[in-house]
């Protein structure tokens, strides 16, 4: 089931390969700079309302701890996500666009990367098209044969 | 100290294999010795690893995430170079084995995949033919419980209903693909899967938990919530995990093995197993570098049962292309696999000039990266289109393939590369040949026409056609009538070896675009039959 996952990993491996380099730390309480920066870019450019903070909040925990994507940083991206998370608004959510024209070479080039790599999530794509979470049990089995509603 | 224990049959691999054919001789009494390197994994197991999935974000999350080198033998493989591709094995090691985390396709070989050599000249024939094996792919269906509808026009024929009824198309399949394939010709047909469409032998029916690898609900099978389960605690059966099988040592005359030598992961402490009979279940890798590893004096010096050379020739493998689309429209559920295949590109092409495939079309599925087509697809000149993006996840689809190969891969020992236990990995060299190339070729054409059909937005390219190598090696050593074209006979026996059986993958002359754990379950039913005595089901 998963050489599928090659290819997917190897996308996280080309998302880690961009020089996003900080020791991020080891199960800080408190947010690193660029932990708070990968948070916000979460929030803006992930799916969630402001009105489903809290869900997204939880996610953004989950995220960051995930040390396939925030382990391992390096100086020079760390300097390119907090240049482009400085770019929105704090508590932004949900944006409807990014200007891609907008911005430098470094940061649209991670921009891009990051919001592929967040939309391919399941727990995302499951979030936006309104699906029950993965591996909860429905019971019952006429879901997937409905029309969507 | 060497623990040394007797028992009529040694069986290594507790995979859907050696789990099965341990059932049935255990069942007439036979005293039983099952070993396998990996562990083995409990319910608890399965829920944290699910779990462990979700709270890390990691969608591979899989049962051997953490085992060390010395419990997932690694593997190498020839250097990208010309037409050899790397080829990327995902090994699974433990008590189930990688039919802990199949999708539960139970696919059939087609008749004439058994005689490609003689219809179309290219592969190997098999010794046996369709209707010989047939009876027993009736019995593995049985064994597992599999859901299937007969409305498949391309399937070679059946002599038994599926067990149970097939899953309902799910709303695009019925909807939109089924139609699709229809205005082209093709005919959808229902998926048959081990994942059960109402209760079957203690198991649930599936409760769309969507996540398959770890089936939450237990609907499907997995060899050690079946089989394992019917002969634990028997008197008369001993399940070693964490055992690793090193090599097998022949008898003075050469004509027998005598005993099987291995080591206990966790401490490597020597355990030996002598018994009458043994069989290597051990997957299309290690059964056959199982045969290099043990190469003996006299006839055996370049491993067992390869007194014609052909011990690691023929290996093969599927290759799996992938094509994502935006249909435009919302695409509906999933049920966490396809409910409807086709496999009219086994039936209906040439096969003197092309393989055969057989696809599977869904709603995206989990584990493909469609975020990165969506969001290369939400660019509205240099806007990336966040409403777009979120507007299309859920159109999102993803047609997959399933291709056939000629079988010119090698399988060997690399002397430079060492396992834990210091003794040489496997090395896989996998040419994929001009005609290899064409039948993904052909499926990223028709793929474009299905897309068309649907009324799709956007098309993906193809993945290359390398992609996905390493999900069913096979055919390394492969059954034969003599040891010029094989290295074991019709009953699975290695040859010039009495008491030496292998059933796995690796037997198979050659594989059709089928998935191979219905076929290897039918082989090990028989295999089980015939040290039984009997001939027939």
């Amino acid at each position: 089931m998963s050489g599928y996952s090659l290819k997917r990993r190897e996308f996280i491996q080309v998302l880690m390969s961009l020089p996003l380099g900080y020791a991020v730390g080891c199960a800080a309480e408190r947010r690193s700079p660029v932990q708070e920066s990968l948070g916000k870019l979460v929030l803006a450019l992930g799916p969630w309302p402001a009105d489903d903070r809290e869900r997204a909040e939880e996610f953004v925990g989950r995220f960051l701890a995930a040390e396939h994507i925030v382990g391992l940083y390096l100086p020079e991206s760390n300097a390119v996500i907090r240049r482009l998370a400085r770019r929105f608004p704090d508590g932004a959510m949900a944006l409807m666009e990014l200007n891609m024209a907008a911005l430098p070479a470094e940061e649209r080039e991670f921009a891009l990367q990051f919001v592929q790599q967040l939309y391919s999530l399941v727990e995302v794509r499951f979030y936006v098209s309104n699906e029950p979470r993965w591996g909860e049990c429905l019971g019952e089995r006429t879901r997937y044969v409905q029309a969507p509603g | 100290m060497t623990q040394v224990i007797r028992a009529d049959c040694c069986i290594a691999g507790a995979g859907p294999a050696g789990s099965v054919l341990a059932t049935k001789l255990a069942a007439i009494g036979k005293h039983v010795v099952l070993l396998d390197q990996g562990p083995s994994y409990s319910e608890a197991d399965r829920s944290a690893a699910l779990r462990r999935g979700v709270e890390t974000l990691d969608d591979y999350a899989d049962y051997n995430d953490n085992a060390s080198a010395a419990t997932v033998t690694p593997h190498s493989s020839a250097e990208p170079k010309g037409q050899v591709v790397d080829w990327m094995a995902q090994r699974l090691f433990g008590i189930g084995g990688t039919a802990l985390h199949f999708e539960g396709i139970m696919g059939r070989p087609r008749e004439d995949d058994l005689r490609v050599r003689s219809l179309y000249g290219f592969g190997r024939d098999w010794p046996i033919g369709y209707t010989d094996l047939e009876p027993w792919l009736v019995r593995a269906e049985q064994e597992v419980g599999v859901a299937g509808n007969d409305d498949n026009p391309y399937a070679s024929p059946r002599s038994a209903p599926f067990p149970m009824p097939g899953h309902s198309f799910s709303y695009f399949d019925r909807e939109i693909f089924g139609p699709a394939l229809a205005s082209l010709g093709i005919t959808g047909h229902s998926s048959p899967r081990a994942i059960p469409t109402e209760p079957y032998g203690g198991r649930s029916e599936c409760l769309a938990c969507r996540a398959c690898k770890f089936c939450p609900s237990g609907a499907r099978y997995s060899p050690d919530r079946v089989h394992i389960r019917m002969i634990e605690g028997q008197q008369n059966v001993t399940i070693m995990n964490g055992v690793s099988l090193r090599h097998l040592e022949t008898g003075p005359e050469g004509d027998q093995i005598v005993a099987a030598h291995a080591l206990r992961v966790a401490d490597r402490t020597p355990l030996v197993i002598r018994a009458e009979r043994f069989v290597l279940a051990l997957g299309g890798v290690e059964t056959p570098r199982l045969l290099l590893l043990s190469a003996g004096g006299g006839g055996t010096s370049a491993g067992l049962g390869n007194a014609g050379g052909q011990l690691g020739r023929g290996f093969s493998d599927h290759v799996h292309p992938y094509v994502t689309y935006d249909i435009g429209t919302h695409a509906g559920s999933r049920l966490g696999f396809e409910t409807m295949i086709t496999e009219h590109h086994r039936a209906e092409v040439d096969r003197r000039d092309e393989n055969t495939l057989w696809m599977l079309g869904s709603p995206a599925m989990d584990w493909f990266p469609v975020g990165v087509e969506a969001a290369t697809w939400a660019m509205r000149g240099d806007v990336l289109s966040l409403d777009a993006l979120r507007e299309s996840t859920p159109r999102m689809v993803t047609l997959s393939g399933m291709v056939e190969l000629e079988g010119n891969g090698t399988l060997e020992l690399d002397h430079d590369t060492l396992d834990a236990f210091g003794s040489p990995v496997a090395k896989v060299t996998m040419p994929l040949t001009d005609r290899d190339r064409r039948a993904p070729q052909r499926m990223g054409e028709v793929a474009l026409e299905i897309g068309e059909a649907m009324g799709a937005e956007n098309v993906s390219e193809i993945t290359p056609p390398d992609f996905g190598l390493g999900y069913h090696p096979s055919g390394a050593t492969a059954m034969a009538d003599s040891p010029d074209e094989g290295v074991c006979d019709r009953d699975l026996r290695v040859f010039e070896l009495a008491n030496l059986y292998v059933v796995s993958s690796s037997v198979f002359p050659h594989m059709g675009a089928n998935p191979p754990t219905l076929t290897i379950i039918a082989l090990a039913l028989r295999l089980a039959a015939h040290l039984e005595g009997r001939v027939a089901p």
